[in-house]
Formats: C-alpha cells, structure tokens, sequence
C-alpha cells in the first residue's frame, strides 16, 4: 500500500475506471486502508451522481419541438434542392443563350466577321422613286442621324422606308457621309431622289450623282426617300 | 437507438426520406438542448440553437464520412455552432425582453425527491444548487464535465469532439471536478 495520499486526478480517473488493473488495485487497496482518501474519493462520486442528475433537463414537451425542427429541415431540404437545381440549370441556359447569340451573329456577318452586305440598289417598285436600302436597325438609325445632321426633315419613317425632306445643297454632302459610312455598307450604291414639286420624280440617278443639281435647284428642298431592306 | 440504428436511419434520409430524421431529433434533442443550456442559460436560446444545429446536421449529412460514431458527428457539429454562437452573441449584444443576469426562469423539471441508485436523495433544491455552481464553471471545465458527467461520454469521444488532446480531458475533467466538488463543498452539499 501507497504511504501518500491519493491525487484528485488519480481519484477522479479511478471513478471513471480509465486505469489499468494493477493501477486499480494499487488505489483500491490504499483507499481500503486510508480513511481521508476514502472520503475523498466517496464525495467524488456523490458529486458526479448528482452532476449526472441534471439528465433531467431537457425540452418542454408541450413545445413540440420534434415536429417544429421537423418541418424546418424539410422545408430546407426543399429550398436547397431548388437552389441546386437552379444551380445545375443556369449555367446550361446562360450557355445556350450565349451559344444562340453567337450563331445569330454569326449568321449576318458570316464566320469571317465580314458584314454581310446590307444594302442593294431598289428596283423601284414605283418607277423612278428615290431609293437606297439599309440592312439593318443600325443602319437606319445611322441614316436618321447623317439626315438630322444634313438639316433634314424626316417626314416619314415606316419598316420600309425613311422619307425626308432636305435643301438640295445638302444632298451631296449626304450621299459623302453615306458613301463613307462603310458600316451601314451604302458605300457605292446609287441613291435616287426627286424634286417636291409634282411628288417624286420618276428615274433613277446613278452614283456618280447623288442628285443631278441645276443652278434653280440650289435653294429648292428635295425630297429623298431610302428604302430599307 | 444505436449507432448502427442511427446509420441505418441516415440512409433512409438520404434515400429521401426525410420524415425519418425525426428519429434522430429525438434522440439526441434533449442531450444537444442540455449543452446548449449549459452554454447560454437560457432556455429560448438553447432551444433556438438546438434547432439550428439539427438543421445544419441534415444540411451536412451528405458529407458525414461514417469514420466516427454518429452521435460523435453530432456533438462535434453542437460544439462548433454553439462557439461560432457564443462569438456572435459576445460581438453583437443584445437585450433579450426576459433574460436577467442571473439565468433564465426556466425551470428544472426534477420531482422533488430523487431516489439514485445510491441511495442518495437528490431533491429539487440540491440539483438546482448543483446546476447554478456548475454552470458558473469556466467553459473548458463546464463543457467537458457536461460532455462527461450528464451525457456520459468516453474520453476519446470527448477528444475528438472538442479536437483535443487525450491527456487534455483528463486534466480538464481532473480540474473541473476539483473545483466543482470545492464550491459544492462551500455550498454545504458535500
């Protein structure tokens, strides 16, 4: 037997019998013999029986926390499956719709890059209207925009065609910004118009002229009118 | 409901049925309400957060590797909420409408007289005692002796609940009892 007294440690692991045997019966055979150490160990075990008795706590039953917690998980359950779904299918229809955009645009400018050409000589349904095509929305808001600047009155704008009216000094200056204006791809094509008196003439005026001016012309408004595609 | 029991009904909760983890709320709804008490003092608080920590648990199932013991998962997953909550709480105070400085009013629902097998009679007004000197612990000893003494864990799962070392519970719990079983002693219980 042990002459020294026992450590709390050693008491406190001989009650939760984590010792091995000879070690046991070392402490056991001490505590049989040493009344302080016994008691000390005895108020140990009190003390863990009563630490043990606050098992007792718990949930109210009335709260009916089981069925609570319960219908929480499963409505997270559903959320999360949402959102993995949403997870899963965003990202395939960014794709798809990314994939679509490319091809449209790959369908009008071809797989070079090169814009498809947009505009071509009307053959004047009407005979002799004044006429230029523009291929695209873009085109035609670049046309509304040289018209404005040429202090142009645009008087009709319809899917088919623009119609505007513009002093004959300015006609030229239009057809140069419409031959430089390669994007709206008018570059080289005859554009046709007509005198407001008597309406539209009929004919057609080739490139070389944007209007055939005489020196009477100069101070008259002409009205010109651009077919679109 | 053993281990093998739990693992049999997380298989049908990851098979889709859901309803089944209702088996392990109540199992282990009053052991994670007792940490979870022994950490706020209060009982909303404690209920709150033992709801939480079934919802993270059911959010983590998935990933449960099945290396440890499932009850070992759970509390780790307890332990780790009710810090990151502590934390919080600690950073963002508030004013709770019911709450003193002193606890909650909730009450211990202990008959009055509690025959152990030992013949100790425990009344209501001896383990209420014990829970006010308890939980003014510091929280390494509180936690571990709760862990210990009312939930009756093994040292190793202690261990790998708290990620400590083995030779760290033993002196924390060798500790913890020493100063309890001392303020219990002053209290006039022992």
């Amino acid at each position: 037997m042990t002459k020294e007294h026992i450590t709390f440690g050693l008491l406190s692991d001989l009650h939760d019998e984590v010792l091995n045997a000879a070690r046991k019966d070392s402490l056991m055979e001490h505590l049989g013999g040493c009344p302080a150490c016994g008691r000390e160990y005895e108020e140990l075990g009190r003390m863990v029986r009563m630490v043990s008795c606050l098992r007792v706590i718990g949930i109210r039953s009335r709260d009916d926390f089981c069925r609570a917690t319960l219908s929480r998980v499963i409505l997270c359950e559903r959320k999360r499956k949402r959102h993995l779904y949403y997870k899963r299918v965003i990202p395939s229809a960014v794709a798809a719709m990314v994939i679509f955009l490319v091809g449209i645009d790959q369908f009008q400018n071809g797989p070079t890059g090169e814009r498809r050409s947009g505009a071509r000589i009307a053959s004047s349904a009407s005979g002799g209207e004044l006429a230029r095509e523009i291929g695209s929305a873009y085109d035609m808001r670049r046309t509304m925009s040289i018209l404005r600047k040429n202090r142009a009155r645009v008087t009709m704008v319809t899917d088919g065609y623009i119609e505007a009216e513009v002093p004959s000094r300015f006609v030229d200056g239009i057809q140069r910004e419409c031959d430089g204006s390669f994007s709206t791809g008018m570059h080289g094509f005859a554009t046709a118009v007509g005198y407001t008196e008597g309406g539209i003439q009929d004919g057609l005026i080739l490139s070389s002229g944007f209007v055939h001016q005489r020196p009477a012309d100069q101070s008259r408004n002409v009205r010109l009118r651009i077919i679109l595609r | 409901m053993s281990d093998k029991s739990d693992l049999e009904v997380i298989d049908r909760v990851l098979a889709g049925d859901i309803e089944a983890f209702s088996a392990i709320i109540e199992k282990y709804q009053d052991r994670i309400f007792r940490y979870a008490y022994s950490r706020v003092y209060n009982y909303d608080e404690a209920l709150d957060i033992t709801q939480e920590v079934f919802l993270m648990a059911m959010e983590a199932l998935r990933s449960f590797r099945r290396e440890a013991k499932f009850s070992t998962w759970m509390f780790s997953i307890m332990v780790n909420y009710c810090k990151n909550y502590r934390k919080k709480r600690d950073r963002f105070p508030s004013v709770g409408l019911s709450r003193s400085e002193g606890g909650d009013e909730f009450e211990i629902p202990i008959p009055d007289e509690r025959q152990t097998p030992e013949d100790d009679v425990v009344t209501g007004d001896t383990l209420r005692i014990v829970k006010e000197e308890l939980y003014a612990l510091p929280d390494d000893y509180k936690e571990i002796l709760v862990l210990r003494d009312i939930e009756g864990l093994a040292y190793g799962d202690i261990a790998r609940i708290l990620g400590i070392h083995l030779s760290n519970v033993k002196v924390r719990i060798h500790r913890g009892r020493e100063l309890l079983k001392k303020r219990l002693a002053e209290r006039g219980l022992l």
